[in-house]
């Protein structure tokens, strides 16, 4: 075989075999990618939710421990938890866990809606 | 739901705005060229799992799309990337077997018989090269959408072309009988 006919079969062979088919579009493929793109849309739903929440109760829990950290340099404050050290976790503590109860219901709620 | 005669850039406006039925029918618009680059460039075992990557992806960053190139084109690159991303992963976990990313067997004499075996023509070539050889050759992309396409020089491009169309006359000729 010559370089010009070596050539010649070389394109033919590569235009036959490597061409995209043209034929009806595979619906079974096309129901896939819609498929998957519902549930691309799904999760990046839920992280954005997730890192809303997370960032308001990260500002949330910083602001009860920045408030308490305030108050607790007040003179008559610091006095009283300096008499009772309980007093210095629990206050916080019970505050955090009202939050959260309230939280919660909020979530409960939305969830329902 | 959209007409079937609208173009890909008003559907992918559509798509862009949340339209899911403009995007399905830009899916099967393109589907079949999508795959087939990517079933002769990665193999069956794979090839559809990432044209369904790359249209999820293409869905993803519909809003970048500015209608510069035409929309397969734009999903042939995503597809192109979604390939490489393979072939990382698959570097990462030291996995070899995949044909795609090493030169398969040598040819065996007789294999480009009345048949010709275009897959073991193909397995003589790097991914870069077997890339630049559907889009050029079989998909009919001129050689600057080819290089868009693949992000690479236009020079870069044409050389690996004609690299790879000489391995594949060299592979041929290796194949006749003396």
């Amino acid at each position: 075989m010559n370089q010009i006919e070596d050539d010649q079969a070389l394109e033919a062979l590569l235009r036959a075999g490597l061409a995209p088919p043209s034929r009806e579009p595979d619906a079974a493929f096309v129901a896939g990618v819609d498929a998957a793109v519902a549930e691309a849309e799904r999760y990046r739903r839920w992280r954005t939710r997730f890192r809303r929440q997370l960032t308001t109760d990260l500002l949330t829990v910083g602001s009860i421990a920045g408030a308490f950290a305030i108050l607790s340099r007040a003179p008559a404050v610091n006095e009283m938890l300096a008499g009772t050290p309980a007093l210095a976790w629990s206050i916080p503590m019970l505050l955090f866990l009202g939050w959260l109860t309230l939280n919660r219901g909020a979530k409960g709620r939305h969830s329902l809606s | 739901m959209p007409p079937a005669d609208e173009s890909d850039t008003a559907l992918c406006s559509r798509a862009a705005a949340g339209d899911h039925r403009a995007f399905g029918l830009l899916v099967a618009r393109h589907e079949a060229r999508v795959r087939s680059f990517l079933l002769h460039l990665a193999g069956a075992d794979i090839a559809d799992e990432l044209a369904q990557d790359s249209f999820v992806r293409a869905w993803r960053s519909l809003h970048r799309f500015r209608g510069e190139a035409a929309f397969s084109s734009w999903v042939c690159a995503i597809g192109w990337r979604c390939f490489l991303d393979h072939l990382r992963r698959q570097k990462a976990e030291g996995r070899r077997q995949d044909a795609a990313a090493t030169l398969a067997d040598p040819i065996a004499p007789g294999a480009f018989g009345a048949a010709l075996d275009l897959r073991r023509l193909l397995d003589q070539l790097n991914p870069v090269e077997r890339a630049c050889l559907i889009l050029c050759d079989g998909h009919g992309y001129s050689h600057g959408e080819a290089a868009d396409i693949l992000r690479m020089p236009l020079g870069t491009l044409k050389s690996t072309v004609k690299r790879a169309k000489d391995k594949c006359r060299e592979a041929m000729r290796a194949d006749e009988p003396d």
